[in-house]
């Protein structure tokens, strides 16, 4: 290991610098894509039983409630992911590093991956509730909007050429301004689409606790996906691109 | 590039970033033609919903789930599939002309509130 990285770092970036070393990082990585996989895999399948065997039916709607249970950790997952990617390139832009955007090019595929589930489910969901596929709304289009920037920006940093990158890159950070749009979307402005049942930050949910371990467990389940599929992404790109 | 962004953003947004209407603000409107198609949400008003001649259904929408105020209110004719969630007390959003005091739906949407209960 290396010396520096063993002394105590005031700076957060200064050691994070450290660990994007493509050679620190792979390594890294492996263990991440290896562990992150059965913990998904452990997790849909917990899940799944839950939902499908003991998850109670919703007073009103019935048994279609329950794509809440992907609807939900795939909509997170779309918005956490882009906001990684985000900060990926934007530590990229200050430290000049090219493994940034390149960790950020890798995380952008399963992110549409999320969104395109997100939205797929969510008209599902929408023709028996609400009587519609879809409509204009605010949720709906900022949702429609994120799932541009992702298909945008993958088309953008198909090589490895810095400047495909960087322009790339500017798209995701501009695209940034749209995460706090979808979250306000629901509260700012009247939507067809419901408010949020779960306030994380005010560790507030409106959905029967029954419900709520179920909702849990599948975005635990999403997230470990996610972590593997990307850090799956990542070693590929990262060796990729040192093999130039 | 900042700049198309934002101006798509904008044409996006500037007609559709208010979803629909309250009653009453339709009701306030002076200028309201009825030419022009509108978007209203509010509350199917308790007791209010008939039907009438020709499978036409007649119900009230409010502003307020238990309303006492008569400028709050429309009456709104509909004849089509109504979504599983249309009940009384539930949130809707009718799309259509308002002739004459009454409101004459093409389009009925229902609204979910962020609940979920046990059956």
């Amino acid at each position: 290991m290396d010396k520096d990285f063993n002394k105590k770092d005031w700076s957060l970036f200064f050691s994070l610098t450290k660990i994007l070393k493509i050679k620190t990082i792979i390594p890294l990585l492996n263990k991440i894509q290896k562990i992150s996989f059965l913990l998904s895999i452990i997790a849909f399948l917990v899940g799944g039983t839950y939902i499908i065997l003991y998850a109670p039916d919703d007073v009103l709607q019935g048994s279609v409630a329950k794509i809440m249970y992907i609807h939900v950790p795939a909509s997170w997952g779309a918005l956490a992911l882009y906001l990684v990617m985000g900060v990926f390139n934007i530590f990229g832009f200050i430290k000049r590093l090219p493994q940034c955007f390149i960790i950020a090019k890798s995380i952008a595929p399963t992110g549409l991956a999320y969104c395109l589930i997100s939205l797929i489910t969510g008209s599902l969901w929408g023709k028996p509730t609400w009587g519609t596929y879809w409509v204009w709304d605010a949720r709906l289009t900022s949702m429609l909007i994120l799932c541009a920037l992702y298909i945008g920006y993958i088309i953008s940093t198909q090589t490895y050429e810095s400047s495909k990158l960087t322009l790339g890159a500017y798209i995701s950070v501009l695209g940034l301004l749209n995460i706090p749009i979808i979250k306000g979307s629901v509260d700012w402005w009247f939507t067809l689409h419901q408010p949020a049942s779960i306030q994380l930050l005010k560790l507030k949910s409106t959905l029967d606790p029954s419900m709520l371990i179920g909702l849990v467990i599948m975005a635990f389940a999403f997230a470990f996906y996610a972590a593997a599929m990307c850090s799956c992404k990542i070693i590929h790109n990262l060796n990729f691109f040192k093999s130039r | 590039m900042t700049g198309g962004f934002l101006t798509w953003g904008s044409i996006l947004y500037r007609e559709n970033i208010v979803f629909f209407i309250k009653p009453s603000e339709l009701i306030a409107q002076k200028n309201s033609t009825s030419q022009k198609s509108y978007k209203v949400g509010g509350y199917v008003l308790k007791g209010s919903i008939k039907k009438r001649i020709q499978g036409t259904l007649e119900f009230q929408i409010s502003d307020h789930i238990y309303n006492l105020d008569k400028n709050n209110t429309i009456t709104v004719h509909y004849n089509g599939v109504l979504p599983n969630l249309f009940g009384e007390q539930q949130q809707i959003v009718v799309q259509g002309r308002y002739i004459n005091h009454i409101f004459l739906a093409n389009i009925v949407l229902s609204k979910h509130d962020e609940y979920y209960r046990k059956k």
